[in-house]
């Protein structure tokens, strides 16, 4: 069965247009939110900011971790592993940096599960997932 | 030793009560009490770690410190070396070499807290990139 998830390109403040779908985040039962996301392939990991869980956040997660920018500067974080809902695909345990401002990403600890095809000139932003994706799921 | 401890009366849903029962059948905790301190505890570090406050630095710290002083540990353990571990109170309740079946894993595990880390050679912390930055217009 194949599961799929449809985003477009958007400009945003950036240089450039930005391949974006919605997201939906999960902590917990009936602890989901949901936020416009960058398909990023560059990132090891989802990152999504603090600011959108109106809970506290608990449960497993890595404590002894560095996040890297494109600088090469390190900071310490903290990695949940939520699940994460893209249209009808649905994968737990996904690792997600979650930090205070910064800007929601779809990082390869999610894409790494899923077929990504992205064609700026066609506005065609699209994830799927088969049975043979592991962990995802239908919602 | 002075029992600063004071009795306190509380209501639970049934169903939250089962579960609490079923913890301690499994031998998670010996009695209701240790579940429901244990249960505040980590809520009162859940709150104190979401509120922006030096506080929460400093508790974030004192756990990044724990943490690394028990991956130092691990990280002379051939076991544990270059994989993935689960730790609950600084033990080591499972392990794998790939980090999704671990964590698929203790998902399903009761205990709380648990931390997922890499045991990387002398304990070095696990790096990850986000090198995704938005340039914005001034």
């Amino acid at each position: 069965m194949i599961h799929e998830a449809c985003g477009r390109f958007e400009r945003g403040e950036g240089l450039t247009d930005a391949p974006m779908v919605r997201v939906g985040v999960g902590s917990g039962r009936d602890r989901v939110v949901s936020t416009s996301a960058v398909v990023d392939i560059g990132a090891d990991v989802c990152a999504f900011p603090s600011e959108l869980f109106p809970w506290a956040l608990s449960g497993v997660r890595s404590g002894a971790i560095l996040v890297q920018d494109v600088w090469g500067d390190s900071r310490p974080a903290i990695v949940y592993y939520p699940a994460i809902t893209v249209g009808t695909i649905r994968v737990n345990g996904v690792a997600s940096v979650v930090s205070a401002g910064v800007e929601a990403l779809l990082g390869r600890s999610f894409l790494n599960r899923v077929e990504v095809r992205l064609s700026a000139p066609r506005n065609l932003v699209l994830l799927r997932a088969t049975g043979r994706s592991g962990h995802a799921e239908t919602t | 030793m002075v029992n600063h401890m004071e009795t306190v009366a509380a209501k639970l849903p049934k169903t939250l009560l089962a579960q609490v029962n079923r913890l301690i059948a499994g031998g998670t905790f010996p009695n209701r009490s240790e579940v429901i301190r244990a249960a505040v505890r980590e809520f009162l570090e859940a709150s104190a770690l979401r509120s922006a406050s030096p506080e929460n630095d400093r508790a974030e710290e004192a756990e990044r410190k724990r943490l690394q002083k028990t991956l130092r540990r691990l990280a002379g353990d051939p076991r544990y070396l270059n994989r993935f571990v689960a730790l609950h109170r600084e033990r080591v309740i499972d392990s794998d070499d790939e980090l999704d079946p671990l964590v698929q894993r203790v998902l399903r595990r009761e205990e709380q807290p648990i931390f997922v880390e890499r045991v990387n050679p002398g304990g070095a912390p696990a790096r990850v990139r986000l090198p995704g930055v938005r340039v914005k217009f001034q």
